[in-house]
């Protein structure tokens, strides 16, 4: 937690909470007192260190209970209702059984590499907390390249899942691993895209700075970027590996995919990752296309903190919904849509990101007129673009009726069924997509 | 260093001090972002140990798993050059925002001649994009 | 920066780096040694920040970890002879002698060499310097690199292109089948040809 300056707060005691740094800065005082600066440094590092984990440890928990019962919800179902009042101790029976469990592992595994991959999935997943804001100078770390930094940590998490995948020396686990990089890293250009969108309009690389850019301007980035909002959105939730970009764990397809031979409590840590990362994914879509810890005012008196975490609730709430509601895509409908719809429309916007910054610069215009108009502009180019990918996209099964595209083995149902909207010249089928 | 101009002065120590400091709190981060998941870990190792957990190898169970059938061939196939490709079009796109990110926080000193610079270093990477969607190797990932 | 931490993170990181390449060398297994490899890249990226490069650092990691070394294992895994170990080849001690002197060179170049004015002092605002200068002292090369970068693009397709007129066999019927050309005609299903009636398309894929 950097408190270079004090945070102007109207009680600036060890008991407002508003400002975390109150109660680090104390802490922080009483060590330098009696010790040298370096040890009062670490005590800093490892309460951050220690307030990340003991957040992210129960919400884990919690997390699990609240993605089951909102799905069940949403296929009109209870969820689970046994354990403790209203499910709610489902996730600690779950651990408790997964800890209980025999933990196998294949006798031709990789002995070395096979035993890595859950333990090394969590660091980025933890580590990427450390740049998230909770508050105006309270972060673990305020890096002046916070964004790249949060790109490359998460750029590592790829290896450790082919990791996983090969050194479980199974076809199928190879195979989704194989895929689930391929997916992964296809899908990291249009999140990128999407933050050099931001980081061109803004000037700065460090979130910090995001956040405070949107609140000097009055204004945050979904309002000013919606496709770069929407594709960072999708883009995460196939990194994420959820419906519907969860081809690679799709269990009716290839079993579980890379984490196939794992048992037992290391195939629970995978689960935890999984649900941890959308967490911060969540977190940070607040943070860079919400505004964060800011809301036009209220974080003077509301703690930064809790308005982040709510917001942070409703894109969770969202990624939740997409994933009830979506059905799965196929991987070459998910491919195609990243290189051929996300790239092309992240690209454009930073373009136009460019040239509304310079012209915002070298013309000096009043940014309170300017911007709205600018967000008007960007929201026409975001339907547009929309509008144009539904139709290049909904003729081809128009034209041709018939034609339903799969990969693979034809069976011989849908061929009838193809037969029978050729003849009567009506679309009966749309499946397939672009 | 020939051919850089007056704005290569150099800050204050103290300043990037601060800033290798954060790094530093980041470390400490990671260790404890590494032994967090080694808890439950040991945890489980510690029910094994106290036989809570079984371990009951035999040798169908230690075998890869093929959905209940024996393994047939070799673990190793063929797969799809297409894998490469992704890769390798990845590679190029990180490496092209790699260099507009600079030129992003730098837009405000170099204005039109960056924004100049940027769109035709994007334009060129763009028709690399639309040369590979004409030869349809951005089909069938 | 106290100096113990900084000696401390040095010797370590160090550690981290030389014990990597060394593991690359007497590794038998491919993957294994683009995973030493990738280890060494982050002790570099390490060392790049206790040189107060956090830009570069961070850059380092984004490239060579997250790209690179996928690139690597990818084509790693498109090759069939990466399978076999690969420590008994005729060639291996002459290419460890060439690998030794290469060594040697460099690190009498490294040593010789005097490395420029930045003695104390560092900066904190790397990426915008960098990006100046790019605009400034060295657009033509900045312009130069995008131009590189889609030769390569272009150069990839082109390969590859000419490996799928023989490439695998379910990709290139896929190809077809993406193309447009689907080989069964569905009026064959319902009404089968007779035998005397030519039937339009190929196999299936």
């Amino acid at each position: 937690m950097s408190g270079l300056s004090g945070f102007s707060s109207v009680l600036g005691a060890w008991y407002d909470f508003r400002d975390l740094n109150n109660l680090q800065r104390l802490i922080t005082e009483w060590i330098a007192e009696w010790g040298p600066d370096w040890i009062a440094s670490i005590v800093t590092g490892v309460l951050g260190a220690l307030a990340i984990l003991g957040v992210i440890g129960p919400t884990l928990l919690i997390l699990i209970w609240v993605e089951r019962k909102v799905i069940a919800r949403f296929q009109q179902r209870y969820g689970p209702n046994r354990v403790g009042p209203k499910g709610l101790l489902q996730p600690v029976a779950d651990a408790v059984k997964l800890i209980l469990k025999e933990q196998l592992a294949p006798r031709s595994a990789d002995k070395l590499l096979f035993f890595l991959p859950p333990v090394l999935i969590f660091v980025p997943g933890i580590l990427i907390w450390g740049v998230l804001p909770f508050g105006p100078r309270m972060s673990v770390a305020d890096l002046n390249v916070g964004v790249l930094f949060l790109l490359a940590v998460s750029g590592t998490a790829v290896l450790v899942l082919f990791m996983a995948g090969w050194s479980s020396n199974n076809k199928y686990a190879l195979f989704g691993a194989m895929r689930a990089v391929a997916m992964s890293i296809s899908y990291e250009v249009p999140m990128v895209l999407a933050l050099l969108t931001l980081v061109v309009f803004s000037g700065t690389m460090s979130v910090n700075g995001i956040v405070e850019w949107q609140q000097q301007e009055d204004v945050i980035f979904i309002l000013l970027f919606p496709l770069s909002a929407v594709a960072f959105f999708f883009a995460a939730s196939a990194e994420l590996n959820r419906t519907p970009a969860d081809i690679s764990e799709a269990e009716s397809e290839i079993v579980a995919g890379y984490h196939t031979e794992y048992s037992g409590m290391r195939f629970g840590l995978f689960y935890a990752v999984e649900l941890g990362n959308t967490l911060v994914v969540s977190g940070f879509i607040a943070t860079f296309f919400l505004g964060g810890w800011w809301l036009w005012g209220l974080d003077q008196w509301v703690p930064s903190w809790i308005i982040l975490l709510v917001k942070t609730g409703a894109v969770y709430f969202l990624l939740i919904w997409t994933r009830g509601t979506l059905p799965r895509l196929r991987v070459d409908q998910l491919m195609g849509f990243c290189w051929k719809a996300l790239v092309p429309a992240t690209l454009l916007f930073v373009v136009v990101a460019f040239v509304e910054r310079t012209l915002l610069i070298s013309e000096g215009w009043d940014t309170t007129v300017a911007l709205p108009i600018m967000a008007v502009f960007n929201i026409a180019l975001t339907l547009g673009a929309v509008m144009l990918f539904a139709r290049v996209s909904r003729p081809a099964a128009l034209r041709r009726p018939a034609r339903i595209r799969m990969a693979g083995a034809e069976i011989g149902g849908l061929r009838a069924a193809r037969q029978v909207a050729s003849r009567t010249e009506e679309p009966q089928f749309q499946v397939g997509g672009d | 260093m020939a051919g850089l101009g007056p704005e290569w002065e150099r800050v204050g120590l103290s300043q990037m001090d601060n800033v290798l400091e954060q790094y530093g709190h980041l470390g400490i981060l990671l260790i404890f972002a590494a032994v967090f998941p080694s808890i439950p870990l040991v945890a489980s190792w510690a029910m094994f140990k106290f036989g809570l957990r079984p371990h009951l190898p035999n040798a169908v169970k230690d075998d890869t798993y093929e959905c209940g059938v024996e393994t047939e061939g070799p673990t190793w196939v063929q797969f799809n050059f297409r894998y490469y490709l992704v890769a390798l079009i990845f590679v190029l796109f990180d490496v092209e925002v790699i260099f507009l990110f600079p030129l992003a926080v730098a837009l405000d000193s170099v204005v039109v001649t960056g924004m100049v610079a940027a769109l035709i270093f994007i334009g060129v990477l763009f028709l690399g994009l639309v040369y590979e969607w004409r030869r349809q190797a951005l089909e069938w990932r | 920066m106290s100096d113990f931490g900084f000696h401390l993170a040095f010797w370590a990181l160090a550690a981290m780096t030389l014990g990597g390449a060394s593991m690359i060398l007497i590794s038998r297994n491919l993957i294994h040694a683009v995973i030493w490899l990738v280890m060494s890249m982050l002790g570099i990226a390490g060392l790049y920040l206790t040189l107060s490069a956090d830009f570069i650092a961070v850059v380092q990691v984004l490239i060579y970890v997250g790209a690179i070394s996928v690139l690597m294992l990818f084509a790693i895994m498109l090759t069939p002879r990466a399978e076999r170990d690969n420590s008994q080849t005729k060639i291996s001690a002459p290419a460890g002698l060439v690998v030794l002197l290469v060594m040697i060179a460099t690190m009498w170049v490294a040593v010789d060499t005097d490395w420029g004015p930045v003695r104390d002092g560092a900066l904190t605002e790397q990426a915008r310097l960098i990006g100046e200068s790019l605009i400034k002292h060295y657009i033509l090369p900045f312009e130069i690199g995008a131009v590189l970068l889609t030769a390569a693009l272009v150069g990839a397709i082109a390969l590859a292109r000419q490996d799928e007129e023989d490439g695998p066999v379910h990709a290139a019927s896929l190809q077809a089948e993406l193309d447009g050309e689907t080989s069964i005609d569905p009026a064959d299903v319902i009404d089968p040809p007779l035998a005397s009636e030519p039937s339009d398309g190929g196999t299936t894929s």
